[in-house]
């Protein structure tokens, strides 16, 4: 039992190291980035990716994509884009002896891995149109409910909601998201190794390294992790510290936190931190773990108030606090 | 759950608590006694200056309250020590990244077991952490050193031995600055003249005042005489002190000449070099005080209770025994008792001293009722007790009680002095008329009742014009009659005959006996005035 598990997480170790070395020759820097969400996609979650337009966002999902052996959607999200372009929509299909009926006609939605491109762009109605899918890992349409093949990732980059022609996206829809990820502007040797290679004759692809069956493999080792009461404690104390009516809440959540993190946040943080330590090779989550991955689970669920933005305090701000002065169970 | 797993990691776990209870409960100890020991220095400083002697009941009780605080620090230090503390201090130390810290949950988890699936990954982690345990010692993770606290405890420590042993030099510095001063001062008389006794100066005083009264020619006769009066009682009461002071200091130097090591001492003291015997004594003093400094047995509140309080005026009578202590000592001297000894004979110095000066006053004071018809023996009745004299000059071979006089075979004088008033005729004198009495030598007080009487006899005898000079002015015929007594007295002393059990041999008389003379004499006194 014990070689089997010991074999199971070496697996998953190199499974998931082949896939973000198979992306890392493709997108330049940002593995990090690359890292966590591939993490998404191990433990059933789906991310939004921000930044300004060019970092290579699309790119990234695209190529990711590419690597593992999945199916793949991409939606760009505009103003005028309605919720059945996504999902899709039951239309009239005659048959050839003339008989007309319903036809559930699927929409992008049904892939495994969701490209939902520059979401934010598109209005609230139809971001909402992804809600049910992300959470249920199902879409309603026409009467009928269409459950979508495993496993089902979504992908979402969007620009800086201070950009013009965007809309912000609903709470509601912002804490289906695992993480949060930023792709920062490179560096600029990291911008010369862009140059280099997407100016060249062949534009470089990644292969694929990872089946369907090996990623469900890895979602279910990596779930398997067992850990001890007083972690799950530590991280529902960052979770609550980070509202601002909480009697454990932090003193800069009082002052700067409209909402805290929901529910969510705390699977976000033990599942994330899951993964986190298969990485770094432990059969149990460590507080380490949690620390590491509090920024992308819990960034998009601390939603600031008006004070802070003047003071331009972002959440990242905040959750640094927060993990500082929270003190470490012992376990 | 592999049990052998978690035996080895509780056994490292606990092994590691352990250490770390032994660790923490030094280190508080060393805090505590750290600070103990501290503010017990602070203490011994902040005593210092209030002279505040704490008894042994009071220093149990202080040391008491330490043992209980160190032995409160030592046991919430051995308990606040817990496995968990132990294990997260491995983590630490290891940089395990909450191995133990979770191996040890899921191994001490009761109610809730892992799940099917999770189980083996528990075994893994436990399996894993287990192997980790026996690779790691637990002398590398607490290694044995010594805690910074028990430094600053050992520091604070000496510190403490140090202040002790200072305040312990600044006792005695305190006890022994006059003497020290004396030493090292050159202006040694302004010293000295602070040593004297206020009842000297006061004795002193009064008979200045006589004397101030006799040269006052506004004073009458009468203050005058009784002014006199006084001042003889005070001389005689000093004259005794001296005496006794100095028969004290015979018997003490034959004491000291048997005494191994204070030889030099006691033959200083035969010669009457008080200053050198008292030098020899502080010299002897200093050479066991520095011995007696690293002796731990002396304490503070011993040397404080030794010392002898400086303005006590010790009698007389007990000088001869102020080296009895010191004698009868085994083994190495007490510098305190030395001390002791050197308190004594410069308070006897001081007495002669302010005899001396009595004496010059009163010198000083019947030279000048002499001369205005008060006195009625003159200086030659009073040679015993001048200043100046010494015991040729007494005439009856009498030594002088003056400084410097240690003879003391002169007993005699004050045995004549000592005859009641009913015995009056049988007082030695050869002259049996009322002048004779004049020569009643040293014993003021007697004396003093008899020129009462001799004043009123020549008063008779000039009123009734009996006198063998006829129509003489008063002051020729008390001139003449002055010089006559003081011829007939000079023949009387030197013509009489003492029995031997009349004469007082000092050597051999008791200190009570002394006290009952210098009491009987002291009556006397209260008589007259009365």
């Amino acid at each position: 039992m014990t070689v089997n598990v010991e074999q199971r997480v070496r697996n998953f170790q190199d499974s998931f190291s082949l896939v973000v070395d198979e992306v890392s020759k493709v997108i330049v820097g940002n593995r990090e980035v690359i890292s966590n969400v591939l993490t998404c996609l191990l433990v059933r979650g789906h991310v939004l990716l921000e930044g300004i337009p060019g970092v290579g966002k699309t790119k990234l999902v695209q190529t990711l994509s590419d690597a593992t052996d999945l199916g793949f959607s991409r939606i760009q999200f505009t103003p005028d884009l309605m919720p059945g372009d996504i999902i899709g929509s039951n239309v009239v299909r005659e048959t050839d002896g003339g008989k007309k009926s319903f036809e559930f006609q699927r929409g992008p939605i049904f892939t495994n891995i969701l490209l939902a491109d520059e979401i934010n762009r598109a209005t609230p109605k139809t971001q909402s149109a992804l809600l049910e899918a992300m959470q249920e890992n199902s879409v309603s349409a026409g009467g009928s409910t269409h459950k979508l093949d495993q496993p089902f990732f979504v992908l979402a980059t969007q620009n800086p909601i201070e950009m013009e022609g965007t809309y912000p996206l609903p709470e509601a829809q912002m804490d289906r998201f695992l993480y949060k990820l930023r792709l920062d502007f490179p560096q600029a040797a990291d911008l010369l190794m862009i140059v280099e290679r997407t100016t060249q004759q062949d534009d470089l692809t990644a292969s694929q390294v990872l089946g369907k069956t090996e990623i469900l493999a890895m979602r279910e080792t990596a779930r398997n992790v067992p850990v001890a009461q007083p972690i799950i404690e530590y991280a529902i104390a960052i979770t609550l510290a980070t509202h601002p009516e909480s009697s454990q809440g932090h003193e800069l959540a009082k002052q700067y936190v409209r909402f805290g993190s929901s529910p969510r946040g705390v699977q976000s943080l033990i599942l994330g931190a899951k993964v986190n330590a298969l990485l770094n090779d432990r059969f149990y989550v460590s507080v380490d773990d949690i620390k590491a991955v509090a920024l992308p689970a819990l960034r998009h669920r601390v939603l600031i108030n008006f004070e802070a933005e003047a003071e331009r305090i972002n959440p990242d701000n905040i959750l640094e606090e927060i993990l500082r002065s929270v003190e470490i169970p012992k376990v | 759950m592999s049990s052998s797993y978690k035996v080895q990691i509780k056994q490292l776990v606990h092994r590691v608590s352990l250490r770390l209870k032994l660790r923490r409960s030094i280190t508080e100890l060393g805090f505590g006694l750290a600070i103990c020991f501290f503010a017990c220095s602070g203490l011994l400083v902040l005593l210092l200056p209030f002279d505040i002697d704490l008894s042994r009941l009071e220093s149990l009780g202080i040391s008491a309250v330490v043992v209980i605080l160190l032995g409160w620090l030592w046991i919430r230090a051995w308990c606040s020590v817990e496995d968990k503390d132990a294990a997260r201090y491995l983590d630490t130390r290891k940089d395990l990244k909450d191995e133990f810290q979770s191996a040890l949950w899921f191994i001490e988890l009761k109610n809730a077991t892992p799940s099917e699936h999770e189980e083996g990954f528990v075994n893994a982690h436990l399996q894993r952490a287990a192997k980790c345990a026996n690779n790691i010692h637990v002398r590398d993770v607490i290694p044995s050193s010594i805690p910074s606290t028990v430094i600053t405890s050992v520091a604070a420590i000496l510190f403490f031995l140090a202040t002790w042993l200072g305040v312990s030099d600044v006792v005695i510095a305190k006890k022994n600055k006059l003497d020290s001063q004396n030493i090292v001062a050159s202006n040694s008389s302004e010293i000295a003249a602070s040593y004297l006794e206020p009842m000297n100066v006061t004795e002193i005083e009064e008979i200045n005042d006589a004397l101030e009264a006799l040269q006052n020619d506004e004073v009458s006769y009468e203050a005058k005489k009784e002014a006199l009066q006084k001042a003889r009682q005070v001389l005689d009461q000093i004259n005794m002190e001296a005496l006794m002071t100095r028969e004290g200091l015979s018997k003490l130097s034959k004491m000291l000449i048997e005494q191994e090591g204070y030889e030099s001492v006691g033959r200083a003291l035969e010669q009457g070099n008080l200053e050198q015997a008292i030098t020899l004594l502080k010299e002897k003093q200093i050479e066991l005080a520095s011995l007696a400094k690293v002796d731990e047995e002396l304490n503070i509140k011993d040397q404080q209770a030794g010392s002898t309080e400086r303005g006590r005026n010790i009698t007389p009578g007990e000088l001869g025994d102020a080296a009895r202590d010191l004698i009868n000592e085994v083994g190495r001297p007490d510098p305190r008792n030395i001390t002791r000894l050197i308190e004594n004979i410069e308070q006897a110095q001081q007495d002669m001293e302010s005899q001396e000066k009595a004496n010059t006053a009163a010198s000083r004071m019947e030279g000048t009722g002499e001369r205005m018809g008060l006195a009625q023996t003159g200086a030659a009745d009073y040679g015993g007790r001048s200043a100046t004299s010494d015991q040729a000059e007494a005439g009856n071979g009498t030594p002088s009680p003056d400084a410097g006089n240690n003879d003391m075979s002169g007993g005699s004088l004050f045995r004549r002095g000592s005859l009641s008033e009913d015995e009056e005729g049988d007082d030695g004198s050869a002259t049996g008329a009322p002048e004779g009495h004049a020569a009643a030598l040293a014993l003021e007080g007697r004396m003093t009742k008899r020129l009462d009487a001799i004043l009123k006899l020549e008063k008779t005898k000039v009123n009734s014009d009996e006198s063998m000079e006829g129509d003489d002015s008063a002051w020729e015929f008390q001139a003449s009659k002055q010089g006559r007594a003081r011829s007939k007295a000079i023949q009387g002393l030197d013509g009489v005959a003492y029995d031997e059990s009349e004469v007082m041999n000092s050597e051999f008389v008791s200190v009570e006996q002394k006290k009952s003379v210098q009491q009987y004499f002291l009556e006397i006194h209260e008589g007259n005035s009365k």
